[in-house]
């Protein structure tokens, strides 16, 4: 039950998932804007066309109307009704017998009419399809950041869980090798010795010292075994996404979030996902720190800069408490939380790590926490990737 | 062995807990019985010794705190809970409802013993009290119902003489009814039987 617990403790790939839904999404509105301005290029053409068809087909009505439904489907309403335009002039100027004779009014009011209406209904056909596929997307992008939430609640119930079950399955076998030695040291002071039960007692201890022992082997290799999947990732984007997934917790806890991205940041290998876990945490201890402020803002920076040729920082400061013990909280299961685990920071620092970057702490200091209150100058996490992590061990 | 020797029952989920105990306390000296499950010690026939249940906690089907409910009034031995994951409500809950002692796992095998040997002086204790209500009544039993009546005048300090005012009887009857009290109830003087009176809860 303890390895598959263990096991949920990574669900940020399908954050990236929801981040890359997202980034489309965004990219596609953009564009739209941008074709607009074709579309009624488009209408111009296809009147153009009409007009140069309309002659040899003799059949300008039709080539017209071909126009129009072409211009509203593609382009909506507005092109529509400019093909509309062009098309009532066009034939008014080309194909009546004469500009000026009214011969036959009627029909030619008649055939501005079904113009109209053609580019209309047409137009709306477009753009109700249009607004169901939108609100289809809008939909799937709700459920899908719904799933992320959740299995970020997930993963926060399983560390709790997660600490429980290593505690209960280590501390079993504990109590009876405890049991055990003081049974094999009673037996052995019996007059006489009972060496026979002495005998039983410590082979005990040591079956069920191996067992603890064994229990934290499997936990040893859990950790080793997220083996690295490596990408050339720009660490700038993955302190977006993690930015974009805890954006609601920080409006709802009224945290004022600065960013200092160095725009020309070189890329780097790692694993997305993990770096994800590593941000987030980080971002997720400022925030709980800054829990109890309430007598100066709560504010929390994120900072990443290119730190040499040959390196990467990023930085996380918070205007919290601050921490006592600077070294502590680096050890596993050291926690200063009431319902943490103390194994945050510890996963951290073998992620970072693993990547070949260091994962360090240093009190706020910088400019903007002085001169605001002695107590709770906040605490800077930061962690380093080489440029070169390419040939890191693994 | 003889009848007073006590007897730790050990109710635990996990073999080898169940295994180091026994080995622990019958290396002591203590008759062991251990169980898997509540069930097991619900259908266990107990002899009538002055006994101890170290539980755990969390137990397939019925929990260590749901046992110590069922079993909460008969003559049940003084509970020492034993867990792995102890939070705070529920080792609240055990305490007050009258476990004698809350260990974490691993625990320390000479609070352990410590914690069982004040376990068992407590259910001896109870146990002897127990005996002795047991034999109160039985005793109060005997008396008539008119001795019954008696009885609360005679506690209060009343002279036979008030007592046989308030009852509407002769003085020479109350006399001889006061004398049944006095045998029946076995008490060597009126101090000794207001005493009785007292943990049997009549004044």
């Amino acid at each position: 039950m303890l390895f598959d617990t263990l096991s949920v403790l990574w669900p940020m790939a399908s954050r990236s998932d929801t981040m890359k839904n997202y980034r489309a999404y965004r990219s596609k509105l953009a564009m739209s804007k941008h074709s607009r301005l074709k579309y009624y290029g488009l209408a111009v053409i296809a009147c153009a066309v009409a007009v140069a068809l309309a002659g040899p087909l003799d059949a300008p009505s039709s080539c017209f109307l071909l126009a129009i439904i072409v211009s509203s489907l593609f382009g909506g309403t507005g092109p529509g009704l400019l093909a509309v335009g062009l098309s009532a002039i066009a034939f008014n100027f080309l194909f009546l017998p004469s500009p000026l004779s009214l011969s036959s009014p009627s029909s030619h009011y008649l055939r501005f009419g079904v113009f109209v209406v053609t580019a209309l209904a047409t137009s709306q056909l477009v753009e109700t399809k249009r607004r169901i596929e939108e609100s289809r997307r809008r939909i799937e992008e709700a459920l899908s950041s719904t799933q992320a939430r959740l299995s970020r609640a997930t993963q926060i119930a399983t560390v709790a869980e997660l600490a429980a079950s290593i505690a209960h399955e280590v501390s079993q076998p504990l109590s009876a090798v405890v049991a055990n030695g003081r049974a094999c040291i009673q037996w052995l002071s019996a007059e006489p010795a009972d060496l026979a039960n002495a005998k039983v007692a410590a082979e005990r201890i040591i079956r069920d010292g191996k067992a603890a022992g064994e229990v934290v082997q499997h936990m040893r290799a859990l950790f080793k075994k997220t083996a690295l999947e490596r990408a050339a990732l720009n660490v700038n984007e993955v302190i977006e996404e993690v930015l974009s997934l805890i954006h609601d917790e920080t409006v709802r806890k009224r945290i004022v979030v600065e960013t200092d991205l160095e725009k020309r940041l070189p890329q780097t290998l790692g694993d997305r996902v993990q770096l994800q876990q590593v941000i987030f945490n980080l971002l997720l201890n400022g925030i709980e720190a800054m829990e109890s402020v309430a007598d100066r803002p709560k504010k929390l920076i994120i900072r990443s800069k290119a730190q040499s040729s040959n390196a990467i920082l990023v930085e996380v400061r918070d205007h919290g408490a601050g921490v006592a013990d600077s070294d502590k909280v680096f050890e596993a299961f050291y926690t200063t939380k009431e319902k943490g685990m103390g194994m945050g920071l510890s996963i951290c620092r073998s992620i970072v790590e693993a990547h070949g970057g260091q994962l360090g702490i240093s009190p706020s200091q910088g400019p903007e926490f002085q001169g605001q209150g002695s107590q709770g100058p906040g605490t800077t996490f930061f962690f380093t990737l080489p440029l070169g992590a390419m040939n890191s061990n693994e | 062995m003889s009848k007073d020797d006590p007897i730790v029952y050990v109710l635990d989920d996990d073999y080898r807990v169940r295994e180091s105990l026994t080995s622990l306390l019958s290396s002591v000296g203590f008759r062991v019985e251990v169980f898997a499950s509540a069930a097991e010690y619900l259908k266990f026939q107990k002899p009538d010794s002055p006994a101890c249940l170290i539980l755990d906690l969390q137990l397939p089907g019925m929990s260590g705190l749901d046992l110590q409910r069922e079993i909460a009034g008969d003559d049940a031995p003084a509970i020492v809970f034993v867990t792995g994951h102890g939070d705070v409500p529920s080792s609240v809950r055990a305490m007050k409802a009258g476990a004698l002692e809350f260990l974490l796992k691993p625990f320390d095998d000479q609070e352990l013993l410590r914690a069982i040997d004040a376990a068992i002086a407590q259910d001896r204790e109870a146990r002897l009290k127990r005996a002795e209500m047991a034999e109160l009544r039985r005793r109060y039993a005997l008396l008539t119902p008119r001795e019954r009546e008696v009885l609360p005048f005679v506690v209060a300090g009343l002279l036979n003489k008030q007592t046989a005012a308030e009852l509407g009887n002769s003085e020479i009857t109350i006399q001889v009814h006061r004398g049944q009290v006095m045998r029946k109830m076995a008490a060597s003087s009126l101090a000794d039987l207001v005493k009785m009176a007292g943990k049997l809860g009549i004044s």
